[in-house]
């Protein structure tokens, strides 16, 4: 039996930053949102079409993550595309797949490609594929690359949000990020994928839809975040690791993790799903990584955005296990359980 | 262990739209399985055009709601659904397929349900006549067998001329967010290169000969299937190969739903042993095969 592991992780950021107060001075709808005071979200990347879109920043982050791993692009069978959408330039594009054209600028001459859609869940859906490929002897090495660019329905909040409970303030609080994650072989169980667990409950799949307005020239996204981050919600994560691990013999508190990252969704929302957490699991939630207050909440790619933050400052060693928590529209609910070193570097 | 198709089925009532078409094939294709929404572990739609234009959630998540399948998560049921879109054209459903035997495989999943479906964003009213894409929809269910000599070879989609840079994909569809005014829900572009079915027959050509090169087949014992991406691709190139016969669905391109529709299309003429090889070609340009032999119970 084969087992995978996660070998290395790129990211790439828009150019330009910009605080919670630039992006709000935009506001055209008339409307006043106390974005930063709620959330924590101090600053954020956000592109700048057409020259920054999924493809150029698909890329950078394909590029990066090839140079930490001991892989050239010709060494890849599959490469997944995972953002919620595609965008070339001001285009939004439903095919060919993004993951054909990120192929042929990296030169990965010998992948198969193609994207997948799931929301927030986008990464770990791909990650999940890719796991289950490398485990079935089916696939060697594979890449996602998620190139998450969502602030064009915060230009549409910007355009329409007007009530402090509009369901476009989620909107207000996007910003945009690439990753990109190599998933090759395991050589042993100190750099590995122990398990990856993903569901959708659909009955929540109309609490949040992004599409065109039908009252400006902008996407939008609606939200109903009240019920989307109620109680029962919350809990699901927990309730459907708790059940994996009772299968495999296991709790939390026996798996040992040293942290665990949540969707960077505001700094509120991770606590509350982690104190969900402590109640289902019946044990304390290890350390939470934080980045939303620098990065805002970046979608598919939130979760390694923040993983890729928190190496590069030192704070996670070699050898650390980590529990990542994917929560999206759909509504998507997971739990993926990983020892890495070689992401490390 | 190998995968086999377990049941298929088809939806081709126009008006639709792209989520209920899915919903109606998913229905059939578990009807005649003789399960339950509830017995699916996992969901794909490989759909690429949405009603609406709707991106979040994944159409997967409202096609899984229609069905009622497992809709919240049950604490201590240990059972649930997972669904998310898999996109790469007509191709996609090979993608699926090949993800799925890794799913099955492993026994993370044990029925996989694999949908497509295409429709104009706008539903029909708003469709324009250059629309390239048929509305219907085609659903096919994977799940192991104890039958050694049954199912799914190897899937290969490869890319198509070893992606030399600057290829024309062949056909862009897309939403140009800049032209589209506060009509975004009701339209979309879609471009076609000229000598697109030229381009295909090439990409399918030089995917069947790398396949077959790697993967020897009886060719003239065995039936090629292909997607209707173009009229007459399937003959042209059982002629070229020397395949016994080669099938497609006549009519407008079914676009993902393409290859399901024609393996649709032949389920009830087939007999125990009978060889397929799998082929579907599409935007990218991209194309891939798969061979299937049908088990002792004609499945």
């Amino acid at each position: 039996m084969n087992a995978a592991r996660l070998g290395a992780l790129g990211t790439a950021l828009p150019n330009t930053r910009f605080t919670t107060d630039e992006v709000l001075s935009r506001m055209s709808s008339g409307g006043s949102f106390e974005v930063e005071r709620i959330t924590g979200i101090r600053t954020r990347h956000l592109v700048q079409r057409p020259e920054e879109d999924t493809l150029s920043l698909g890329e950078l982050a394909a590029r990066d993550c090839l140079r930490r791993s001991n892989y050239t692009a010709a060494d890849l069978d599959v490469i997944i595309s995972a953002g919620t959408t595609v965008h070339d330039g001001f285009h939004m594009v439903f095919e060919p797949a993004a993951a054909h054209e990120i192929a042929r600028r990296i030169g990965a001459d010998n992948a198969a490609a193609y994207d997948v859609v799931n929301a927030c869940g986008g990464t770990m859906t791909a990650i999940y594929l890719l796991e289950n490929m490398v485990r079935a002897g089916l696939v060697r090495t594979g890449m996602v690359v998620t190139a998450e660019i969502i602030s064009p329905v915060t230009e549409g909040a910007l355009a329409e949000a007007t009530d402090p409970r509009d369901m476009q303030f989620p909107a207000l609080t996007l910003a945009d990020a690439a990753v990109a994650i190599l998933v090759d072989r395991a050589v042993d169980d100190a750099d590995r994928i122990h398990y990856v667990e993903m569901m959708c409950a659909s009955e929540f799949a109309p609490l949040c839809i992004a599409a065109p307005s039908d009252r400006t020239e902008n996407m939008v996204m609606l939200t109903d975040n009240k019920a989307m981050q109620a109680a029962p919600r919350r809990e699901t994560w927990a309730k459907l690791h708790r059940d994996l691990l009772m299968k495999r013999g296991s709790s939390f508190a026996e798996e040992r993790f040293d942290f665990i990252v949540f969707h960077q969704l505001g700094v509120m929302f991770t606590e509350k799903l982690a104190e969900s957490g402590e109640v289902i699991h019946e044990a304390p939630m290890p350390p939470r990584l934080r980045t939303v207050d620098k990065y805002a909440n970046t979608g598919a790619s939130t979760h390694f955005l923040a993983l890729r933050d928190y190496i590069d400052r030192g704070e996670i060693p070699k050898g650390s296990k980590i529990c990542l928590v994917p929560t999206a529209s759909g509504m998507i609910f997971g739990v993926m359980s990983a020892t890495i070193d070689s992401l490390v570097g | 262990m190998s995968v086999i198709i377990e049941s298929t089925a088809a939806a081709d009532r126009a008006g639709q739209g792209s989520i209920d078409g899915a919903i109606s094939a998913a229905r059939a294709c578990l009807e005649r399985a003789g399960l339950r929404p509830n017995d699916v572990d996992v969901l794909v739609n490989v759909g690429v055009y949405r009603d609406g234009n709707v991106v979040e959630p994944a159409n997967s998540a409202l096609i899984q709601l229609g069905l009622g399948m497992h809709p919240d998560y049950v604490a201590g049921s240990g059972r649930s659904t997972f669904s998310f879109d898999l996109r790469n054209g007509a191709c996609g459903v090979l993608d699926a397929v090949h993800a799925a035997t890794a799913l099955l495989h492993n026994g993370t999943a044990e029925k996989v349900l694999i949908v497509g479906s295409e429709a104009h964003p706008g539903g029909v009213a708003d469709t324009p006549e250059d629309f390239p894409y048929a509305e219907t929809a085609a659903a096919l269910l994977l799940a192991r067998s104890t039958d050694p000599g049954a199912g799914f070879g190897p899937v290969r989609v490869g890319p198509a001329f070893g992606r030399a840079s600057r290829t024309d994909p062949g056909v862009r569809g897309y939403l140009d967010l800049k032209a589209m005014g506060t009509d975004g829900r009701r339209t979309v572009s879609v471009d076609v290169a000229d000598g697109y079915a030229d381009m295909l027959e090439q990409a399918a050509t030089e995917a069947l000969t790398a396949y077959l090169a790697a993967h020897p087949v009886t060719v003239a014992a065995a039936t090629l299937v292909v997607n209707n991406a173009a009229p007459g691709l399937a003959d042209s190139l059982a002629a070229a190969f020397g395949f016994a016969r080669g099938v497609q669905r006549t009519g407008p391109d079914a676009g993902s739903a393409g290859l399901g529709l024609a393996i649709h299309d032949l389920r009830e003429r087939l007999s125990p042993g009978d060889e397929l090889v799998l082929l579907a070609a599409g935007a990218g340009p991209v194309a891939g095969c798969a061979h299937y032999v049908v088990g002792e119970d004609g499945r």
